[in-house]
């Protein structure tokens, strides 16, 4: 059975939708965070997907910077997420309220 | 094995693409000089670790900066502008604009922050180093002729800064507001990322010469794909350059972080921004010119209105500041959207006296933040500060002038220029919303800059309505003593290089304001994009 390419490029804007989604809902800074990778991995399988449909090799080899790119951001992520939850005791966005206007 | 051996033996060698190391010079002494900062710094006894690492990183801005000036002479010859790295990086007018404005926005920065940041000793050098890392993306950015070197230059910029906005020990709310940049920054990354990937389906390639040039020469059957990568990325850098509606981190983010370090990021990051956008609009999608020009004159409109409005009924002088710093963003966009090589021209010129002011801008209100000993300066607290500290007082109102547009400052030819274009593109419209905020912006801009020198009210609360007073006169005696004490304050604080960086930037505020012809005809040469 072969799979149309198009149904990878319908499931990867639903992937990227819902971290979309995702990230506008969910209240926990991690959780945000995960969503927002979920649209990193969404954008990647679009990128192979046009590749292979293309017969053009550099749409994979573009998903390499995109993971490396994802990597440096989730370490440094984390870190300020550490660094300004270490002293409460949820991960929530709500908690971050000092500016207002 | 011996099969596998000979088989790699057999094949040709790889090609490599010659790699013109002289057109990315520029960056390589970013991130050189940046690695070379941490080696020696780490190298150097502890005490002196500091002014080394402080006079390292200005040694390298003003390398890269003599380097840039040098390649902006080379590029003034015929035929010099060219693509390098196998298409991907641009050496031309436009890009080295870029590389001097955002060397010397470096430079400045690692000055102001020598004083201002508020940092244990040994992270002064990671400032350091962050600084010069984010401007290396910048450079790239601007120079960027593929999608993904762009993308590259842009998490190269954003990463860094972050961390720069959550560096300084015991600052909540810079940590607070890093979270907040980190959280949307990402998001639109993933965004315009999103957006490369479909131009990417659509036209079968990321790089720009080739998506002009796919699209100048076929008649796409369905563009659906296309045009929604355009938005996407549209998005993307909207949120970069804090547009209408992607502005709303802005001014969070503006107050939280450390004032040296807002002034970079309200330099660099919208500047490279700009630079993104006007390089791959008008150099990869400009076959869809009717497309996406209507869309960014509403984005100018809406930006430079809301960014005015909201700007005035704000209390705190760095939330002030980035509001007016969305309304500039709208009068940039403004030039885009008049679509012509003058149009272009009076965005760069804006961009450049922009990036100066606004670094000058929040190197003074960093100064006053020390003056004042607090942070998160209110507009109220800069009553009397003509008394407290002149030169801070001058220098502040004389920056807030050229940000409102006043003139022999190089704001008011910037507004100016920018509006002009706008006319002679006949998008009227667009052009009166300009005329109207920046009339509103006026009020904002004056309310702040007429504040130092109200006198502070002593014990009387009616003279706080009224301004001056008679009842302040009668207390004149009394407060001439603490006058005197803060001016020597001010005078100690006189010859650090925080108060060299706010000089320049006013000195360079007014002089080009009074003669101003070479910058413009600069700004108007770095146009090639047609």
């Amino acid at each position: 059975m072969t799979v149309p390419g198009s149904w990878y490029l319908v499931l990867s804007a639903l992937l990227f939708s819902l971290g979309a989604l995702g990230f506008f809902t969910r209240r926990n800074v991690l959780i945000m965070f995960m969503s927002m990778e979920l649209m990193l991995n969404a954008v990647n399988l679009t990128f192979v997907t046009f590749s292979r449909m293309l017969g053009d090799i550099g749409g994979q080899t573009l998903v390499f910077f995109v993971l490396v790119v994802a990597a440096a951001e989730v370490v440094v992520g984390l870190g300020i997420i550490v660094a300004i939850f270490r002293r409460r005791s949820s991960a929530t966005a709500d908690d971050l309220s000092i500016f207002r206007g | 094995m011996s099969f596998l051996i000979a088989q790699v033996a057999s094949t040709t060698p790889l090609k490599f693409p010659p790699i013109e190391y002289s057109a990315i010079a520029p960056e390589l002494i970013m991130v050189v000089g940046a690695i070379a900062v941490l080696l020696v710094s780490s190298l150097v006894p502890r005490h002196i670790s500091k002014a080394v690492s402080i006079t390292l990183g200005s040694l390298v801005a003003l390398v890269s900066l003599a380097d840039s000036i040098y390649l902006a002479f080379q590029s003034g010859s015929p035929g010099a502008d060219k693509a390098v790295l196998a298409g991907a990086v641009a050496l031309d007018k436009f890009a080295v604009f870029f590389y001097v404005l955002f060397s010397i926005v470096a430079l400045l920065t690692l000055l102001a922050g020598r004083e201002l940041m508020n940092l244990d000793r040994g992270r002064i050098t990671e400032f350091v180093i962050l600084v010069l890392l984010s401007t290396s993306g910048a450079m790239l950015m601007a120079s960027a002729l593929d999608l993904i070197v762009l993308f590259l230059g842009l998490e190269i910029l954003s990463i860094s800064l972050y961390v720069l906005v959550a560096m300084e020990s015991d600052n909540d709310r810079g940590r607070e507001s890093s979270i907040k940049y980190f959280m949307l920054g990402g998001f639109s990354s993933a965004i315009f990322l999103y957006g490369v990937a479909l131009v990417y389906g659509a036209t079968g390639s990321t790089n720009l010469g080739q998506i002009f040039t796919f699209l100048a020469n076929n008649l796409l059957k369905s563009n659906g794909v296309l045009l929604a990568g355009m938005g996407m990325i549209l998005v993307g850098l909207g949120f970069k350059i804090s547009a209408v509606p992607f502005h709303f981190w802005a001014p969070d983010v503006y107050q939280g972080a450390p004032s040296p370090v807002t002034g970079f990021m309200a330099a660099t990051a919208k500047a490279a921004g700009f630079a993104a956008l006007l390089r791959v609009f008008y150099s990869g999608f400009i076959p869809f010119q009717s497309d996406w020009v209507p869309l960014i004159g509403v984005i100018a409109g809406f930006t430079m209105l809301v960014g005015a409005v909201l700007a005035v009924v704000q209390t705190d002088v760095k939330r002030t500041l980035a509001y007016s710093s969305i309304n500039q963003a709208g009068f940039i966009l403004l030039g885009l959207y008049a679509a012509s090589a003058r149009g272009v021209g009076a965005s760069l010129y804006f961009l450049i006296t922009y990036s100066v002011v606004i670094v000058g801008a929040f190197a003074t209100v960093g100064a006053i933040e020390k003056v004042l000993g607090k942070s998160g300066v209110q507009i109220e607290d800069l009553r009397g500060l003509s008394k407290k500290a002149p030169f801070l007082a001058f220098s502040f109102v004389t920056l807030i002038l050229a940000q409102a547009g006043a003139p022999f400052t190089t704001g008011f030819l910037a507004k100016f220029n920018v509006v002009l274009a706008a006319v002679s593109s006949k998008h009227y419209p667009v052009a009166l919303i300009a005329m109207i905020s920046a009339a509103i912006a006026v009020f904002f801009y004056l309310r702040m800059a007429l504040m130092p020198f109200r006198s502070v009210s002593v014990g009387a609360e009616s003279s706080a309505e009224g301004g001056m007073s008679l009842e302040d006169s009668q207390y004149g005696g009394d407060s001439a003593v603490m006058v005197k004490e803060e001016i020597s304050i001010d005078a100690k604080s006189k010859l650090d290089s925080a108060t060299v960086v706010i000089a320049a930037a006013v000195i360079v505020t007014i002089g080009l304001g009074i003669w101003a012809g070479p910058l413009i005809s600069i700004a108007n040469r770095a146009v090639l994009l047609f």
